[in-house]
């Protein structure tokens, strides 16, 4: 490595003993990508984690000090970090021989890295710099989930909160001592109560899946047990609903997660369970369309408008109020997070008077 | 190979003989600042169509304040150019070159304010319930993005067919947008109190198209950075 590290004075003699094999350990075992370029963005040099995030193998270790040799020659930084974020950091990092940290997108702009660009003193007249790449992705998912989760908590509790509080003052207030208005009154109280603790649920559940993306399990799986444990769980929901649940499976498989399906066909059945009238009926089917798996849920209900359509699968969207009264808002939203995390589309179509019906495509088992 | 190694052929002024030229560096550097003021326009359309559909007023606030540091970049590029060329004295491709930076800055420079108007008339957008052919408005902006990064791709890699191909594609935005146009006419005939949404809709369909239009001009000015010669795209 250039500019080694027993170059520098103030270094102990010690440190300066073990530093090749701290630089090894550093370079072998480091999780950020270090490499050393050139005024032109040539890399001279990267060490381990580098070279596994370039996707190349590594030129073979150098005896010294086991780590990656220089680069074969005409390497450009540039060739492997698309983000130009990154080639104007380094190149003020040169012009004004300062430090620089930036913001780097990678991977089609789903991974965030922080890149530090740091100017090293110039060896016999080339000018060289360090440049660090530490992948931020998962730590600024976290972040954003977390505002995310504050936001829409203030937000979406204030309103049933209020209403709570009003019922209980009008309690204690005028209906005090009016034993019928009382016993109405709590009834609406524990019914609020009751709606505020789904949606608490429901953000949770949210927020829980959009901080855990990293870890999407896909496997080949047959989507008959899925449905059928579904609509076991749900069994009670369709009774108390006065509706009945008809399945039509194929026998399909797909690639997907199965935890995160069942979540995902839980809150759309149970969606579909709720706003269909006592009489209606529901239908499960598995097939296959255009070589995708395919899974649906249809309903009697009273259908949904084109205009409000689009909108189903937005969070806290519970569009005509008067059938809303036992919705968080969140049941959608989250069947299509947890399907399009494993790489599948939901969507859905409507009639009014008719029904709707909701689909999961999922990705064909290879 | 970037674009600088192929602009330049042989660098003009190698001194030392041995590295790359100043020249050649400050040139490669300029493609750079060009590159990134392209992610940035491409990122505040996104950014910008997201905060529509999403009602994200955050988001459209951020693209309205980021339009101004995209509007400095592209000046104090500009000015670099032109110090480049007082400097260096390029000719011929890597004259080219310059000249073609610079006018691809400038385009850039108008396409981010495409963008920003985008998410100006967004905002007012946010408290309505009804925002008529969202969807199409949605993707006709998904397809502009894709052309912007597309083109900005095209660049990179110094690829003048990908970059005509990408000139060739404008005609499906035109189409979007002229349906879009059609839709949104007969819907305010139609319906008086949708007048205000549709009128803001419209007028973000227009910026895109525009957007789409700029696109094809970069791609010109790909085809004259390669051949010095201006050719008519699209």
């Amino acid at each position: 490595m250039t500019g080694g590290a027993g170059a520098d004075p103030g270094l102990p003699e010690a440190v300066r003993a073990v530093a090749p094999a701290v630089l090894d350990l550093l370079g072998r075992h480091g999780s950020d990508a270090v490499l050393v370029v050139d005024e032109s963005h040539t890399v001279l040099w990267g060490n381990t984690r580098a070279w596994e995030a370039m996707d190349r193998p590594p030129p073979p270790p150098d005896p010294v000090l086991g780590q990656p040799r220089p680069a074969p020659a005409g390497l450009s930084l540039r060739r492997w970090v698309r983000d130009p974020a990154l080639a104007v950091a380094v190149g003020r990092a040169f012009q004004e021989g300062v430090t620089v940290d930036e913001e780097v997108h990678m991977a089609a702009g789903q991974r965030t890295y922080r890149g530090i660009v740091v100017p090293l003193p110039a060896a016999g007249g080339d000018r060289q710099a360090l440049v660090v790449l530490r992948d931020d992705t998962a730590a600024r998912r976290l972040t954003r989930a977390h505002q995310d989760l504050l936001a829409n908590l203030s937000h979406d509790l204030r309103t049933p909160l209020a209403g709570l509080r009003l019922l209980a003052e009008t309690l204690v207030g005028e209906a005090r001592g009016d034993r019928e208005a009382t016993v109405a009154f709590a009834e609406r109280i524990a019914v609020e109560a009751e709606r505020l603790h789904e949606l608490v649920s429901g953000i949770l559940d949210l927020a829980h899946l959009e901080a855990d993306v990293d870890r999407v399990r896909v496997e080949p799986l047959r989507l008959g047990p899925v449905v059928e444990r579904v609509v076991e769980r749900l069994g009670p929901v369709a009774r108390d609903g006065g509706v009945t649940v008809q399945l039509e499976l194929a026998e399909v498989s797909a690639l997907a997660d199965p935890a995160r399906l069942e979540v995902a066909l839980s809150n759309i059945l149970d969606n579909a369970i709720k706003f269909t009238a006592p009489g209606g009926e529901v239908v499960v089917t598995t097939t296959v369309a255009r070589g995708r798996p395919v899974l649906a849920v249809r309903d009697t209900g009273r259908g949904i408008s084109a205009a409000e359509l689009p909108r189903i699968f937005e969070r806290f969207y519970t569009g005509d109020r008067s059938r809303a009264s036992r919705s968080s808002g969140l049941g959608l939203p989250i069947a299509r997070h947890a399907v399009e995390v494993q790489g599948g589309r939901v969507g859905a179509s409507s009639e009014l008077g008719v029904g709707t019906t909701v689909e999961i495509r999922l990705r064909p088992v290879p | 190979m970037t674009a600088a190694a192929d602009a330049g052929g042989a660098p003009p002024s190698a001194v030392d003989g041995d590295g790359p030229s100043e020249a050649t560096l400050e040139l490669a550097a300029l493609q750079d600042d060009v590159r990134l003021l392209g992610r940035l326009v491409a990122d505040a359309l996104e950014r910008a169509m997201d905060g529509l559909v999403h009602r994200n007023g955050d988001r459209l606030r951020a693209v309205i304040e980021a339009d101004r540091d995209i509007n400095e970049r592209q000046r104090s590029e500009r000015e670099r150019c032109l110090v480049f060329i007082a400097t260096h004295h390029p000719v011929h491709r890597e004259l080219n070159g310059v000249v073609a930076l610079m006018l691809m800055g400038s385009e850039l420079e108008r396409m981010g304010d495409h963008a920003m108007s985008c998410a100006r008339l967004a905002l007012p957008l946010i408290e309505l319930s009804d925002r008529p052919h969202l969807e199409d408005i949605s993707r006709l902006g998904r397809y502009v993005a894709e052309q912007v990064r597309d083109i900005l791709a095209a660049f990179t890699d110094a690829d003048t067919s990908r970059a005509q191909d990408i000139a060739a594609r404008d005609d499906r935005i035109d189409r979007i947008y002229h349906r879009l146009f059609e839709d949104l006419m007969e819907l305010m005939r139609e319906q008086p109190d949708a007048v205000y949404a549709a009128t803001n809709l419209l007028f973000i369909g227009h910026n895109l198209e525009r957007i789409g239009d700029r696109v094809t001009n970069i791609a010109e000015d790909l085809v004259f950075l390669d051949s010095g010669r201006i050719v008519e795209l699209g």
